[in-house]
């Protein structure tokens, strides 16, 4: 694990599943990214960090399909993408957990995990009964015994809604998963549980990108810290050998 | 809801317990009942087609010029019925193409657009015939809308609730059923799941003119006769029996089975009234308050189930 951390890239180990070479975004005149690299690897956790306004969604939108850069180059397990729309993203093994979650509260459980890619039989019919025993097995994964696959969505907690979520990305032998906020606004017993399932899931093998605006849990979940202020990445740290105080830092610009 | 009505009529009027009037309450439903199949794709997936009826006048009418043998208004084509079917239903599913370019390309309102094309239609099926009626329909154009088996089982009939049940169907166990359902809840996430949302609500707007057009056969074939003000007015049945069917206006929710009894409801008020002693004058407006009673009381028992299904978890 020696020189994970480092701030030159080139010195990383060659298994990084995600590079990120000179990312540029702007909207107009608005600079939203500015020349970002970095590296995301198996079996990690790279927190990101940074202000509101400082890149983070814009960042996640521009690997996952949503919206296109202007300049840079993106490679996932040193095949160069450029992900047209989520849909592409998804089946290339990215899933992206929404803060608002992405989740359709009118549907139940099952259908939500298997939401945009419902199996189907050979006449095109779909498999619901195999879907929820799918969905069931999925939560069980995930510590989320007392869900059932058949409850709809608009009725459950928001930690709950986090675990449909990121079952859908255990499903779907993801390899790389960007989580927006995935504690923010929970119950602290449920922010214990989110936790616990992204451990499930590095140890299952995923590059996990964990945004929060919690530096402490940052430090404890992630291997790796990156930070963006306006749009820059100002720095890349191992999350044991930073502290707090120079995450701030770098999140002001004044490190 | 339904039975509550029909015993209600029973008691007034028991002339009304006929087999014959029964057949006829669901004869007289099954354009309703093809148009409000299309409006629930389109409601479904959080959108609206107000234009369904017009496009049903216009298409009915196009279709009736270009098969009739009267050499006063016909087109004289004499085009075999078949073929201007297929192209009645290709006129539907092209207005159903143009309502999408102006809702999913240029993102005008559903409401505005299909409203302006539910006039627009209209406007096209008077100037098209100066106003005139079209008759002299050849048989085999007409059979589907008039032909009953052994006399007393329409086809139309057969056809409209075996359109439900199809329906149905592919809401229940499609994909582009369940996509339907996601895209009304939440477009963003339907989006972001890799749901083709624009393709989805094409299709939808594309089968909801479709079946306006076919509806425009079937009615055609009825009265024999294609008059401009065909099906004028029935958006608002249509819209009716959807939301006494428990299908939201706001997208994502509802199936094909309760509006079904929403539009046999509709149809059971308006034969009712139309063999109760009371004056014509008195009809729409019994009509508006019987809608709304069934409208308010289906909202009440989903509250009450809200509350139940909450206690419950």
């Amino acid at each position: 694990m020696a020189g994970e951390h480092t701030l030159t890239p080139t010195t990383e180990a060659k298994s990084a599943l995600l590079r990120v070479r000179g990312l540029s975004k702007h909207f107009d005149h608005v600079v939203a990214l500015s020349d970002v690299s970095f590296e995301a690897h198996s079996h990690q956790v790279l927190g990101l960090v940074g202000d509101n306004g400082a890149g983070k969604s814009t960042l996640i939108k521009l690997i996952s399909g949503v919206h296109r850069a202007n300049a840079g180059e993106i490679y996932l397990a040193d095949q160069q993408i450029a992900f047209e729309t989520p849909r592409e993203s998804r089946d290339a093994g990215i899933e992206v957990i929404y803060q608002d979650m992405a989740l359709v509260n009118e549907l139940e459980v099952w259908e939500n995990v298997f939401l945009g890619r419902l199996l189907r039989n050979n006449f095109g019919i779909i498999q619901r009964k195999r879907m929820i025993e799918e969905a069931a097995h999925l939560l069980e994964r995930l510590g989320l015994h007392a869900l059932s696959p058949t409850t709809q969505v608009g009725y459950l907690s928001g930690g709950q809604k986090k675990g449909v979520a990121i079952s859908r990305a255990l499903y779907w032998d993801t390899r790389l998963i960007f989580m927006d906020e995935p504690t923010a606004a929970l119950a602290v017993f449920e922010i214990r549980k989110v936790l616990e399932q992204i451990e499930t899931l590095r140890q299952g093998g995923v590059a996990v990108v964990f945004v929060s605006h919690n530096l402490k849990e940052v430090l404890a979940t992630a291997d790796r810290v990156m930070v963006l202020h306006r749009g820059q990445l100002t720095g890349i740290r191992n999350a044991k050998e930073t502290s707090e105080d120079e995450i701030i830092r770098l999140m002001m610009g004044t490190a | 809801m339904l039975a509550v009505v029909t015993i209600a009529f029973i008691i007034v009027e028991p002339r009304i317990f006929s087999v014959r009037i029964l057949i006829n309450v669901l004869e007289h439903s099954s354009i309703l009942g093809i148009l409000v199949i299309g409006m629930i794709f389109c409601l479904l997936a959080g959108r609206f087609d107000l234009s369904s009826e017009s496009t049903l006048g216009f298409t009915a009418l196009v279709g009736a010029w270009m098969v009739s043998t009267n050499v006063n208004f016909g087109s004289g084509w004499l085009l075999p019925p078949l073929v201007v079917v297929i192209l009645m239903l290709a006129m539907g599913a092209a207005i159903g193409c143009l309502n999408s370019f102006f809702i999913i390309k240029l993102r005008v309102n559903a409401f505005i657009v299909t409203l302006a094309m539910l006039l627009a239609f209209r406007g096209f099926t008077y100037v098209f015939t100066d106003a005139n009626t079209m008759y002299d329909l050849p048989g085999s154009f007409i059979g589907l809308g008039s032909y009953s088996i052994g006399g007393l089982l329409p086809l139309s009939v057969i056809l409209f609730v075996g359109l439900f049940v199809v329906s149905q169907f592919v809401l229940s166990y499609t994909s582009f059923g369940r996509d339907l359902y996601a895209i009304g809840g939440n477009p963003d996430a339907a989006f972001a799941a890799g749901i083709r949302v624009d393709r989805r609500t094409l299709t939808a707007f594309i089968l909801s003119g479709m079946l306006a057009a076919l509806g425009g056969w079937v009615l055609a074939g009825r009265l024999q006769a294609v008059t401009i003000n065909l099906a004028q007015g029935m958006v608002f049945e249509v819209f009716a029996a959807a939301v006494i069917g428990g299908v939201s206006l706001a997208g994502g929710k509802g199936n094909m089975i309760g509006p079904l009894g929403g539009v046999l409801l509709l149809g059971m008020i308006t034969t009712g009234l139309s063999v109760m002693p009371i004056s014509s004058l008195w009809v729409d407006a019994v009509r508006g308050v019987l809608i709304l009673v069934a409208v308010v009381l289906w909202r009440v028992t989903e509250i009450y189930e809200e509350r139940w299904r909450a206690s419950t978890l």
